[in-house]
C-alpha cells in the first residue's frame, strides 16, 4: 500500500497547454504535469520566480491524471471534452524608451496606439479531472501539507488559464491504495462528485509517470510529452514519459438500469460522417 | 477585513447585443452542460474595466500629478526653510536633472503637443496664441519634459529638501526618488507580462472568468441594407449594401476572484489603496459592462444580481449552477429570477457537499433585498453584515 493525495478539478473552461511559440496557443485533452505542479504550487505559495522551491516540488513528486466523462457536464457522450477556439486579440503599448512617455497605467500604455496581435487560444469546455500525486525520495513537502494547502491556498487557483477558475473546490483526499489509478477510483467512489453535479462522472483515461509506485496501471500507450518543467519562469520544458490507460466504461442509466453506451471516438467520427 | 479571497459573482441581464465579437463577427460562443451559450471573453470583460470611467475616475487622481514644475515646489521650500533665494535655485535646479533635462531658451509649441498633451494645455504653456513661455533663463528651475510624480515620489522629494533645508549635503545617489516599481491598481489587478524585461512582470492578483449565459442562445442574425440616398425614383432600384450581422441577447453569469493578499504585495503594500481599488473593481464590474457593438444596440447595461463572498477556503466560481441549462419553463419565464435561484440552490447544495467555501455572504438583489453597491464597502471592510 502506497499513499497518494488525490483531488477533483472540475469547471467549466479549463486548457492544458502543450508546445506553443507563437499566436496559436493550443490545449491537450489531459491535464499536463506542468499545469499540476504549477497548482500545488499556488496552493503552497511558491512564488513563480522561486525556481528552486519549483524545481524541487516537480522533482520530489511524482504526478498522475485521469480524464473523466459525464452524461450531464457533456451530454454528447464524449469520452472526454470538446474543444474551444477563443480569438483574442491584444492591442500593444508602444516600445519603452520613447522620449518623455512615462506610462503608469495600462489606460495610459494604450493612449497612442500600439500593434494589435491576433491570437487564438483553444480551451476544453466540459472537461472533468482528478489528480495524483505521490511523493518520492527526500520530499519539499508531505502529502498532508499539501491537501491542507489545497483547502486554504495561498494564491488563487486556476486549470490551466487564468481565466479558467475551478467551478468546484478541489476536495483533496490521502488514499492508501496499491496503486495509483486505483487510488483516483477510491476517490470518485465516495460519490461527492456525482452528488455535486447530479451526474454520473465515469474515468475514461489514466495518465502517469512512469516510475509510479505500487501496482503500475495497465500500460495501454507510452508517450512523449514535453511538459516537465525546468525553468517556469523561463518557460522551459524536457520530454517526460507518461503511461497511458484507456478505460472502457459503462455508465447505468439511473431511471432504467440499462447500460448507457459511451462511444468510443471511433464510433463518434464514423457517426459524423454517415 | 482579513479575508485572503474575495469572490464575486454577477447575473446581468443583456439585451440584443453583440459585445464581444470573434473574427467572423460573430459573438462569442461556449458549449456548456451540451448545449450552446453566449461567451463573453475574460480579455473583453478585463479590458473595458480597464478603460472605463470608473477606473478613471477614481484611479488616474489617485496615481499623483504630471508636471513640469517640480524644481519650483523644491525652491519654494528651501527659501520658505530661510535658504538664500540665489542658493535655493542652485540646489532646485540639481535636483530636478533626474526628472529630465532643464528647460533652455525658448519651448517649441510642437515639442508640447508630442508629449501627449491636449492642445488647451499646449496653449497654455506657450502662451494663448502660440508665443513661447518667457523662461527666466539662468533662474530657471522647470524641466522641458513632463513627468510623472507619483505620491510616494513626491513625499520622498520633500524629505530630499529638508534634508538640503537643514545643511545636509546629500549624496548625488540619495537624491534619487524615483521608484522602480510603480503602484498602479490597474496593472496590481491585472498584471503584465513584458516578455524583454521579464523584472517588470506583475502577477495578476485578480481572476475574471469567461461570462456565459445561464441557458442556452442561438444566435440571431439581422439581414440590414443600406440605400444610396442618390438613387433616382423609379430608376435605379435595389439596395446600395447589403449584409447580415449577428447579435445574441441572454442573462449572463460572470465570477471575478480577488486575491487581497496578492493585491497588498502588488502595490507595494499599500492596504488602504488595495482596499479602495477593491471596492471600485466591484462597483465597475456591477456598472459598466464591455462597449463592442455600442452604437448599433446601445446596451447599458447593470448587474441584475451580485453575490459577494469572502474567505480564505479555496475559492470556486458557480458555473455549475446552469449546468443544467435555465428554460424558460423554470421560474414562469423570468429567467434573471430563475438564475438567481439556481445559484443559490447550488451554492447550498455544493456547501452541504464539500464544507463552506467562504466565511462570510452580501447580496445585492436588483428583484428586492435592502443591500446596495454603497453597503458594499462597509461589508467588505466588515462593518456590516451581509443580507
Amino acid at each position: 500500500m502506497v499513499q497518494f493525495l488525490a483531488w477533483q478539478m472540475a469547471g467549466p473552461l479549463a486548457s492544458w497547454g502543450g508546445i506553443a511559440v507563437g499566436e496559436k496557443r493550443f490545449t491537450d485533452a489531459e491535464p499536463t504535469r506542468s499545469a499540476l505542479v504549477g497548482l500545488i504550487a499556488a496552493c503552497l505559495g511558491i512564488r513563480r520566480e522561486d525556481e528552486d522551491n519549483l524545481r524541487a516540488l516537480s522533482d520530489t513528486i511524482g504526478v498522475a491524471s485521469a480524464v473523466l466523462t459525464d452524461p450531464v457536464t457533456n451530454p454528447q457522450r464524449l469520452r472526454h471534452s470538446s474543444s474551444l477556439r477563443d480569438y483574442h486579440t491584444i492591442q500593444t503599448a508602444p516600445p519603452r524608451g520613447r522620449k518623455g512617455q512615462y506610462n503608469v497605467s495600462r489606460r495610459d500604455e494604450l493612449s497612442p496606439h500600439g500593434e494589435t496581435i491576433l491570437s487564438e487560444r483553444f480551451y476544453r469546455e466540459g472537461g472533468l479531472y482528478l489528480g495524483c500525486v505521490w511523493l518520492r525520495p527526500r520530499p519539499l513537502v508531505d502529502l498532508q501539507t499539501i491537501a491542507a494547502a489545497m483547502e486554504k491556498p495561498a494564491f488563487s487557483l486556476y486549470l490551466g488559464r487564468r481565466c479558467c477558475p475551478p467551478g468546484l473546490p478541489l476536495a483533496p483526499r490521502i488514499i492508501d491504495s496499491p496503486g495509483c489509478d486505483q487510488a483516483m477510483q477510491e476517490y470518485l467512489s465516495d460519490g461527492r462528485l456525482a452528488n455535486a453535479l447530479n451526474g454520473h462522472p465515469t474515468i475514461t483515461r489514466f495518465s502517469w509517470d512512469v516510475d509510479c509506485p505500487g501496482d503500475r496501471p495497465r500500460l495501454d500507450q507510452r508517450i512523449r510529452r514535453r511538459d516537465l518543467a525546468v525553468s517556469f519562469r523561463r518557460r522551459q520544458f524536457v520530454e517526460r514519459d507518461e503511461g497511458v490507460t484507456i478505460v472502457p466504461i459503462k455508465v447505468e442509466d439511473q431511471k432504467t438500469g440499462d447500460d448507457i453506451k459511451i462511444p468510443t471516438d471511433e464510433e463518434m467520427y464514423d457517426a459524423f460522417f454517415e | 477585513m482579513k479575508s485572503r479571497f474575495i469572490q464575486a459573482h454577477f447575473l446581468t441581464v443583456r439585451g440584443p447585443s453583440n459585445v464581444n465579437r470573434d473574427d467572423t463577427g460573430r459573438p462569442k460562443t461556449a458549449t456548456f452542460g451540451g448545449v450552446p451559450r453566449l461567451r463573453i471573453s475574460s480579455q473583453c470583460e478585463k479590458r473595458a474595466l480597464r478603460t472605463g470611467d470608473i477606473f478613471k475616475k477614481h484611479f488616474d487622481g489617485l496615481l499623483g500629478v504630471r508636471t513640469r514644475r517640480m524644481g519650483e515646489r523644491i525652491r519654494d521650500r528651501l527659501i520658505d526653510s530661510g535658504m538664500d533665494s540665489a542658493k535655493a535655485i542652485k540646489e532646485a535646479q540639481n535636483l530636478v536633472l533626474q526628472f529630465g533635462k532643464l528647460e533652455v531658451g525658448e519651448e517649441k509649441k510642437s515639442e508640447a503637443v508630442k508629449e501627449g498633451t491636449n492642445q488647451n494645455e499646449a496653449d497654455k504653456k506657450t502662451g494663448a496664441k502660440g508665443k513661447p513661455e518667457k523662461s527666466k533663463g539662468r533662474d530657471n528651475v522647470l524641466i522641458s519634459q513632463l513627468y510623472f510624480m507619483s505620491k510616494e515620489e513626491l513625499a520622498a522629494l520633500d524629505t530630499i529638501t529638508d534634508r538640503i533645508a537643514a545643511g545636509e549635503t546629500v549624496d548625488e545617489k540619495d537624491m534619487l526618488v524615483s521608484s522602480t516599481v510603480l503602484s498602479s491598481p490597474d496593472i496590481a489587478m491585472f498584471g503584465r507580462m513584458v516578455a524583454s524585461a521579464p523584472t517588470y512582470n506583475v502577477e495578476a492578483a485578480v481572476q475574471v472568468s469567461h461570462a456565459i449565459t445561464t441557458h442556452a442562445v442561438s444566435v440571431d442574425e439581422d439581414f440590414y441594407t443600406a440605400c444610396d440616398d442618390l438613387n433616382r425614383q423609379g430608376v435605379d432600384t435595389g439596395a446600395g449594401f447589403m449584409d447580415t450581422f449577428e447579435f445574441g441577447a441572454g442573462v449572463f453569469y460572470t465570477y471575478i476572484c480577488i486575491d487581497r493578499q496578492a493585491l497588498i504585495e502588488n502595490l507595494n503594500g499599500n492596504e488602504p489603496l488595495a482596499d479602495l481599488s477593491i471596492s471600485v473593481l466591484l462597483k465597475a464590474a456591477a456598472i459598466e459592462g464591455p462597449k463592442g457593438k455600442i452604437a448599433s444596440f446601445a446596451n447599458h447595461t447593470r448587474a441584475g444580481y451580485i453575490l459577494l463572498e469572502r474567505g480564505c477556503q479555496q475559492p470556486r466560481n458557480l458555473a455549475y449552477s446552469f449546468l443544467k441549462p435555465v428554460t424558460t419553463e423554470e421560474a414562469d419565464g423570468d429567467l434573471l429570477a430563475a438564475s438567481i435561484s439556481r445559484l443559490d440552490e447550488f451554492r447550498k447544495h455544493t456547501d452541504r457537499v464539500y464544507g463552506p467555501s467562504s466565511d462570510a455572504l452580501y447580496e445585492i438583489n436588483m428583484l428586492g433585498g435592502a443591500n446596495s453597491i454603497d453597503g458594499m464597502k462597509d461589508w467588505l471592510a466588515g462593518r456590516k453584515e451581509g443580507a
